[in-house]
């Protein structure tokens, strides 16, 4: 008599560790109860309200009450939305210029501060202040800075003959989403120049030593050694900035609330807006939000999934 | 290459296989702790102890809901819920001198930052904590229909609710039930400084075209016409929407083209586009600061008070803010005059309501105490006390005449002449599509003619979503 055997599956083997014959089981395993209290406080706290943003995005709910289901109705009313559409392309501009900005410019940076300057510690310090500023003290500073009459940035744009130039930065289209974006970097550079600065020190000085006696130019050193090295570290900062450019809503809330004109509205702001702002008068469009809020999830989600595949790729 | 790698994975592998010789001790160890506890542990055990967690957190859920119930020794604890910043020396005096009076009542007064209120209430509500008495800004209505805001006609009856100006009134409520009862009114008007008019030679501005004739003597003189605040945008709607009232002599439009009902099926209607054409002449005209649609509230007031601004178009709260920041110069001479007229001999219609008011929680326990504590709040003596002290416009009949500051007398008098016309939006999506339509029109990116069916189509859009 033959017996065929077919090799175990990939779910069979995976059921096969979970409920075992033999009678050990997962759940039979110490190591479920060290578990528990973070699965229990993760299912509490991101687990329910995820699905219950994603039952409340197939309802139309005031934000009390019984929601009444209306299925797929607020995705179809999303896509008619020109308000969402602008917010969806301010929160693309605002990942893409912020991640480029927000990365490129504290590399350079904290390159140029490797060379041991007698002020580069001062320096480094000062940078990092506006990180311990709250993002909301941050707008509300900026906010002022920018104001049109009595706001530093104006005058002294007057007191150096530039007078011309001064405008309401905040209340003008063609500027608000830059001055966010500058605001945003001021917020974040001395954050992330510092996470490169660690990187930095972890470089073996004799490669640049190494390179020096090779004849290697200080430019040659850092786009040949340092850059490279720090690849690691960059594809974090990258992956920080995408991450919190997609999600960008306090700099906005406290310098614009997305005006003038939805001219600087992010998805984030919008569904604020639509929740407990304006945006939706008496009548809080909380239905409305949650579809929003998920579109915003599984745009991060995907983002960051791909940015992560990228990242393991070269190694694998 | 290959050599030294290989050597560093003989070293890597010497040194894993000291971690395994420990780790194996270590694991050695874990299994048999695991057998032990498997022992005593079946899933059933953990189910059990997982449900016992449960049990235990929900107990204390419910324990922490009685704690904030608020009933401590049989006293009725009253929750209130305001953004009113300028009432907070007055209120903490109220509810103490009314809980001395009332032994049996405790009233816990929270004064929310704005910013933060609409998220805290709506938070509450959602978890049915509404709290007792609150502040309902544009929810009244709402509230009121979902059965979440008592209704006031009853609770308070009528002749309690008669004493308020009937806008103040109107602004809360469906039909003929009402679910919230002002607690200050406003009216807009043009603050100006005297002085700077004798300066330029000009008188008080009848029209708005009179107005806009003051900006070259002003300018000659060096001074901003008008400063306006645009920051945020509701302030340009709060301009823009009493022009329809005074292009048309109907209170009742605007209110109809909030509901999208009657002569305000459509924000696409001549009216509009007047308002819009006219609003886009008085800023054309350089009436208002360079910068204006970016311009703070509290900027617009510097404007005036440090002597760069000649006027200021604003609110009826605007007097309380310059006792707090004016200097004493201003104080003694600033003066107020109505909003401008479309035309001359034209009823000078000025945005009303109420600023702020307040609703009671028809789910409250203490509905009885809460009401109670209303109707001692609006004794008139006590109520207009309260007015002055905090240099508010009073929301009530009785009240008015005992306004003490001059400036917010004038003010309450374009009420009580009935020049009042509504401009808080309560409809889904109207404020932001209004307020939008109006900047757009400024700011030349689109004609009144096309501003006003655009409109109203982001007030459609608005209202699709749920």
């Amino acid at each position: 008599m033959q017996v065929t055997t077919s090799p175990p599956t990939r779910s069979s083997s995976y059921a096969a560790r979970v409920f075992p014959r033999d009678g050990t089981s997962l759940f039979r395993s110490p190591g479920i109860l060290f578990v528990l209290p973070s699965l229990a406080l993760f299912a509490t706290f991101v687990g329910y309200p995820l699905f219950h943003a994603v039952y409340l995005s197939l309802t139309s709910s005031p934000g009390f009450g019984p929601a009444t289901f209306v299925g797929g109705r607020n995705f179809q009313v999303l896509w008619g939305d020109p308000v969402f559409w602008q917010a969806l392309r301010d929160t693309a501009i605002f990942t893409v210029a912020g991640t480029v900005l927000q990365t490129v410019v504290p590399l350079a940076v904290a390159l140029l501060l490797r060379e041991g300057w007698r002020g580069a510690l001062v320096l480094r310090t000062i940078y990092f202040i506006p990180s311990i500023v709250s993002l909301t003290v941050s707008g509300l500073l900026w906010q002022l800075a920018l104001a049109p009459n009595f706001g530093p940035v104006n005058q002294v744009l007057q007191s150096i003959g530039l007078g011309s130039l001064a405008r309401p930065w905040l209340a003008d289209s063609n500027t608000v989403v830059p001055m966010v974006i500058l605001v945003s970097l001021w917020q974040s550079f001395g954050f992330m120049l510092l996470i490169f600065h660690a990187g930095l020190q972890n470089i073996d000085p004799q490669l640049y030593e190494a390179a020096r006696i090779d004849g290697a130019s200080k430019f040659r050193e850092a786009w040949s050694i340092a850059i490279p090295l720090l690849r690691p570290v960059t594809e974090l900062v990258v992956m920080i900035n995408v991450i919190s450019g997609l999600q960008i809503f306090d700099v906005i809330y406290t310098m614009t609330g997305g005006g003038p004109i939805h001219a600087s509205e992010s998805l984030s702001t919008y569904l604020y807006s639509l929740s407990f702002g304006n945006a939706s008068g008496a009548v809080p469009a909380f239905g409305y939000s949650a579809a929003i809020g998920l579109v915003l999830f599984v745009l991060t989600a995907l983002v960051t999934f791909t940015l992560y595949r990228l990242r393991k790729s070269p190694e694998e | 290459m290959d050599g030294e790698n290989s050597r560093q994975g003989q070293a890597c592998g010497g040194r894993a296989a000291g971690w395994a010789v420990s780790g194996g001790a270590v694991a050695g160890a874990d299994r048999q702790g695991a057998r032990a506890v498997a022992g005593q542990l079946s899933r059933r055990s953990v189910l059990r102890a997982g449900l016992g967690a449960g049990a235990l957190l929900a107990g204390g859920g419910s324990l922490a809901a009685c704690g904030s119930s608020g009933s401590a020794k049989g006293k009725a604890a009253l929750k209130m819920w305001t953004w009113y910043t300028e009432d907070a020396k007055a209120f903490p005096k109220l509810i103490s001198e009314y809980e001395s009076k009332n032994p049996h009542v405790t009233i816990e007064n929270r004064i929310i930052n704005f910013d933060n209120y609409a998220p805290a209430l709506e938070s509450a509500v959602s978890a049915g904590e509404v709290p007792d008495i609150f502040a309902p800004g544009v929810l009244a209505v709402t509230y009121g229909k979902a059965g979440i805001a008592l209704e006031l006609k009853q609770a308070l009856g009528e002749s309690f609710l008669s004493q308020c100006f009937d806008s103040t009134n109107t602004e809360y409520s469906d039909g003929d039930k009402q679910y919230g009862i002002g607690w200050e009114a406003q009216t807009f008007g043009i603050f100006y400084s005297p002085s700077s008019f004798k300066k330029a030679k000009i008188d008080i501005p009848e029209t708005w075209d009179d107005l806009i004739a003051t900006v070259e003597p002003l300018k000659k003189a060096g001074l901003i016409c008008c400063s306006f605040n645009g920051t945020p945008s509701a302030s340009v709607a709060d301009f823009f929407l009493p022009l329809i009232t005074q292009a048309t002599d109907d209170p009742e439009l605007v209110i109809n083209l909030d509901r999208l009902t009657g002569s305000g099926r459509s924000w696409n209607i001549p009216p509009v586009v007047q308002a819009l054409e006219m609003t886009k002449k008085v800023f054309d005209a350089q009436v208002f600061n360079p910068g204006a649609l970016g311009t703070s509230g509290a900027a617009q007031e510097l404007l005036l008070y440090s002597g760069k601004a000649a006027m200021t178009w604003e609110g009826s709260w605007a007097p309380a803010d310059f006792i707090s920041t004016a200097p004493k110069s201003f104080l003694d001479e600033y003066d107020v005059f109505p909003n401008p007229a479309w035309k001359s001999g034209a009823r000078h219609w000025t945005p009303n309501q109420a600023g702020s008011g307040l609703s009671l929680s028809a789910k409250s326990p203490y509905v009885d105490e809460a009401v109670k504590f209303v109707k001692w709040l609006y004794e008139p003596k006590r109520y207009a006390q309260v007015m002055n002290d905090t240099a508010s416009m009073p929301a009530t009949k009785a009240a008015a005449p005992l306004v003490s500051n001059p400036i917010v007398r004038k003010m309450t008098a374009y009420l009580t002449d009935g020049d009042g016309c509504p401009h808080i939006l309560m409809g889904q999506g109207s404020e932001d599509a209004a307020g939008n339509g109006a900047e757009a029109v400024i700011k030349g990116s689109a004609t009144s003619a096309q501003a006003a069916p655009q409109i109203q189509a982001a007030v459609l859009q608005a209202r699709k979503a749920g």
